[in-house]
């Protein structure tokens, strides 16, 4: 008679461990403010980068956290000082749940457990620069993370 | 003999789950743009003596240039050139001179042409005083002396 819920239990917890699988479903680009002082994804012209999380933990919840926002690559001679900006915000359960933030606000929200639960994350980056930004390519990068 | 082992798939479930972190990138692409006019043409007067055409002469007036800039720009003023005169003026005795205020301060007057960096700039002026010197004088009429300005 034990047998039974001891086999589902062995077998659950042989499971690979696996906190979520993050995909990029659109790419983000920043645009120039008019001011030439903002480069972000939230400025007209730009595009904020959308993600689907999924795979999360059924037996609890899960805590998706936004870091790390940073400049990767800049043109030859860019080394203006630099301030930098994300903001989020993540829906679920066709936005039955909903979180946002910003990365010097509230920048982790944690998602309950629930079955077959994919969440869609649109995530935006911002650099600003008191003296402009030279011509050429710029790259930013955000962290994101399931634990 | 049971019990140890269902504690021991318990504890597993409960254990945290790895991290997948994952860096989200977004590129983008900033391209120069400089944009010009002219806000207020000169007006060059004529001097006391009668030699100097000028725009820094009384009740003359120095062109106005508004220049609008992202990113990294080069602004260049050609050599001044007298471009018209009246039909009974002889030129080739005459000097052609510019000067530079505001945005760019260049004070001394000069028959080169000047150029400048500029960088992430919002509207600014920038003010051309240009005089025409001909110790021979000046016929009557109407004289025009011009400078081309390029950003870049």
């Amino acid at each position: 008679m034990q047998l039974g819920p001891l086999a589902l239990l062995a077998a659950l917890a042989a499971a690979p461990a696996q906190a979520c699988t993050i995909g990029v479903s659109t790419p983000g680009i920043l645009a120039l403010s008019g001011d030439g002082h903002t480069l972000s994804s939230a400025n007209s012209g730009g595009i904020a980068s959308i993600l689907a999380i999924s795979d999360l933990s059924l037996l609890g919840s899960t805590t998706i956290t936004i870091s790390d926002t940073r400049l990767d690559v800049t043109p030859p001679g860019f080394a203006a000082p630099v301030s930098y900006g994300a903001t989020y915000s993540a829906d679920w359960l066709l936005g039955v749940g909903h979180a946002s933030g910003s990365l010097a606000g509230s920048p982790s929200f944690t998602v309950p457990a629930v079955l077959n639960l994919v969440v869609t994350l649109t995530l935006h980056n911002t650099v600003t620069s008191a003296t402009g930004f030279r011509q050429g390519n710029y790259t930013t990068k955000t962290t994101v993370t399931c634990s | 003999m049971r019990r140890p082992v269902l504690a021991l798939a318990v504890l597993t479930l409960c254990a945290p789950a790895a991290a997948a972190p994952l860096d989200v990138t977004f590129t983008g692409l900033v391209v120069d743009t400089c944009t010009i006019a002219v806000a207020t043409p000169g007006i060059m007067m004529l001097s006391s003596d009668g030699t100097i055409l000028g725009s820094d002469q009384g009740l003359g007036v120095p062109a106005t240039v508004t220049v609008l800039s992202i990113g990294s720009n080069n602004i260049a003023l050609s050599a001044p050139v007298l471009e018209s005169h009246p039909a009974g003026y002889t030129p080739g005795g005459e000097t052609v001179e510019m000067n530079t205020t505001g945005l760019a301060s260049n004070p001394v007057f000069t028959s080169l042409g000047i150029d400048f960096d500029i960088g992430l700039l919002s509207l600014s002026n920038l003010f051309v005083n240009m005089q025409v010197s001909d110790p021979a004088g000046f016929v009557q009429g109407t004289y025009t002396a011009k400078t081309v300005l390029t950003c870049s």
